[in-house]
C-alpha cells in the first residue's frame, strides 16, 4: 500500500485534532458530562449498592 | 518447472528496457536445489552479460563480480562498502538449458553456492570444479520487471532472501510522521498541563448519622470548560456505601447526577485470604461550563448484617484536573500502527529465516 502513509499521517492529523479540541473542552471519554444522566439516579438508583450484600 | 516445454515468464529473445539499457533475454536455466526450483535469465545488454533471477513472484538483477579482490570475507562478506551475512549454502542443479549461452553449461551440471544477502543486495558464490563465479544480485519490485518486458509477475508468496522487509519498508516510511505526531502529542498535553488551573477545594464529609442529603459548596469552576474530580473514600471493613451526587449550577440550575460506588469485602476461604473491592472512588466530570456549583449528596450504605453505615465518607473536589486519558488515548492510536509494523516486520524476517540454512 504505497500510500499507507498519508492514511496514517491523516489519521495522525485526526488524533491530534481530537487531543486538542477534547483537553481544551475538558472532554474525558470516561467521564459524566452535563449532557448526560449517570449514577444512581438515572441507572437504577441506589440498588447498584446493594452488590455487597449478596458477595460470597 | 524442471519440464522441456516450461512456460518461461519471459520468452527467449524478448526485449525490454529496464533502468535505461535495453536488454535481450538469451536464455534461460532453470534450477533447483533442496528447497525448491527458480529460473535464472541470462540478459545481452549494451555493457556485457546480465542475469534476471525470478524466484515464487520475487525478481533479482544480477552483475557478475568482475573484480573478486574487492571481497572482503570473513564470515560474512563486505563489499563496495556494504556487511553481507551469509544466509544459505547448497547444491544448485541444472534443470534444464533454454536458449544460448556463450559457455559449456548443460542440463543436470551442478555446483556449490553460497548467499550472502543484505537487503536489497545479495551476493552469489557459486564454485564448480575449480571456477568460482560471484553474482551480485539487487532485488527489483515485479512491477518494474511487468512494465519492462511487458509480462504478468504471479503474485509473491513469502518474502525472499533479499527482499526488503515489506512491513520494515513501511515502517521507515512512517517513522518522519510517527515522530512528529509523538511530538505533537507531548506538546499538547504539556501545555493542557500548564494551562490547567488544578484547584483543589477544601475537603468535605460526608456523614451518615446526619440528614440523607447534605449540600456542600459553593464552589467556583474558573475554567471555561474543564475537567474535574470528585474522589470519595471511606474506611469500609465488609461494607458498602454509596453517594448519590448532584452537581447544581448555582446561577443556572443545571444539573449534573453521578454516583460513587464503594464497597470493600475480605475474608478467608479454602484459598487463603481474599479481599475485593475499594474503600475509594473517584468520578469524572467531563466539560462542565464555568460558574459555581453546589454538591447535592445522598448517601447509603450497610454492613454485612445490613447495619447502616457509621463511618463517614470524605469527598475532595478537584477543579480544571489534566485529562490524561486523551492523552493515553491518542497515544495508543498513534502507536497502534507502528507496532503493528513491528510485529509484522519481525513476522517476515522469521519467515525468512526459516529459509536459511546457516
Amino acid at each position: 500500500m504505497k500510500w499507507g502513509h498519508w492514511v496514517y499521517g491523516a489519521w495522525c492529523a485526526v488524533v491530534l485534532v481530537y487531543l486538542w479540541m477534547a483537553n481544551q473542552s475538558g472532554y474525558s471519554p470516561f467521564g459524566t458530562s452535563t449532557s448526560s444522566h449517570g449514577g444512581a439516579h438515572g441507572g437504577g438508583g441506589h440498588g447498584g449498592g446493594n452488590r455487597g450484600f449478596y458477595h460470597k | 518447472m524442471a519440464d522441456r516445454g516450461l512456460q518461461l515468464l519471459l520468452p527467449l529473445s524478448a526485449r525490454g528496457t529496464f533502468r535505461g539499457d535495453e536488454y535481450q533475454v538469451k536464455g534461460a536455466l532453470p534450477r533447483r536445489d533442496s528447497k525448491g526450483t527458480w529460473t535464472e535469465y541470462l540478459l545481452q545488454g549494451p555493457l556485457g552479460y546480465r542475469w534476471l533471477v525470478y524466484d515464487t513472484g520475487h525478481w533479482s538483477f544480477g552483475v557478475p563480480v568482475e573484480d573478486p579482490s574487492e571481497l572482503v570475507i570473513e564470515s560474512g562478506v563486505r563489499y563496495q562498502g556494504r556487511e553481507y551475512r551469509r544466509f544459505r549454502s547448497g547444491t544448485a542443479h541444472v534443470v534444464d538449458v533454454m536458449g544460448q549461452f556463450d559457455w559449456d553449461v548443460r542440463k543436470d551440471n551442478y555446483c556449490y553456492y553460497d548467499d550472502y544477502i543484505s537487503p536489497p543486495f545479495m551476493l552469489t558464490r557459486e564454485r564448480e570444479g575449480r571456477e568460482t563465479a560471484w553474482t551480485h544480485l539487487e532485488y527489483i519490485e515485479p512491477a518494474e520487471i511487468d512494465a519492462a518486458f511487458g509480462i504478468k509477475t504471479p503474485p509473491r508468496q513469502w518474502i525472499c532472501a533479499n527482499q526488503p522487509n515489506p512491513a520494515g519498508v513501511r515502517l521507515r516510511r512512517i517513522l518522519p510522521v510517527f515522530l512528529i505526531a509523538c511530538a505533537a502529542v507531548a506538546i499538547i498535553q504539556t501545555v493542557t498541563a500548564l494551562r490547567a488551573r488544578q484547584v483543589a477545594f477544601p475537603r468535605a464529609v460526608y456523614e451518615f448519622g446526619g440528614s440523607a442529603e447534605q449540600v456542600f459548596g459553593p464552589y467556583t469552576f474558573t475554567a471555561p470548560r474543564s475537567l474535574n474530580e470528585l474522589a470519595a473514600a471511606a474506611d469500609l471493613y465488609n461494607s458498602w456505601a454509596e453517594l448519590d451526587c448532584v452537581l447544581v449550577n448555582a446561577t443556572t440550575g443545571a444539573t449534573l447526577e453521578f454516583a460513587e460506588q464503594l464497597s470493600y469485602y475480605t475474608g478467608t476461604d479454602s484459598d487463603g485470604r481474599w479481599s475485593e473491592g475499594s474503600g475509594r472512588d473517584l468520578a469524572t466530570l467531563s466539560t462542565i461550563p464555568g460558574g459555581t456549583y453546589n454538591l447535592v449528596v445522598e448517601g447509603y450504605g450497610a454492613d454485612q448484617s445490613n447495619r447502616r453505615l457509621t463511618q463517614p465518607v470524605t469527598l475532595e473536589l478537584r477543579h480544571d484536573v489534566i485529562p490524561w486519558s486523551n492523552f493515553w488515548i491518542a497515544l495508543l492510536s498513534i502507536v497502534f500502527y507502528p507496532a503493528w509494523l513491528v510485529y509484522r516486520r519481525r513476522a517476515a524476517e522469521k519467515e525468512r529465516a526459516e529459509s536459511s540454512t546457516i
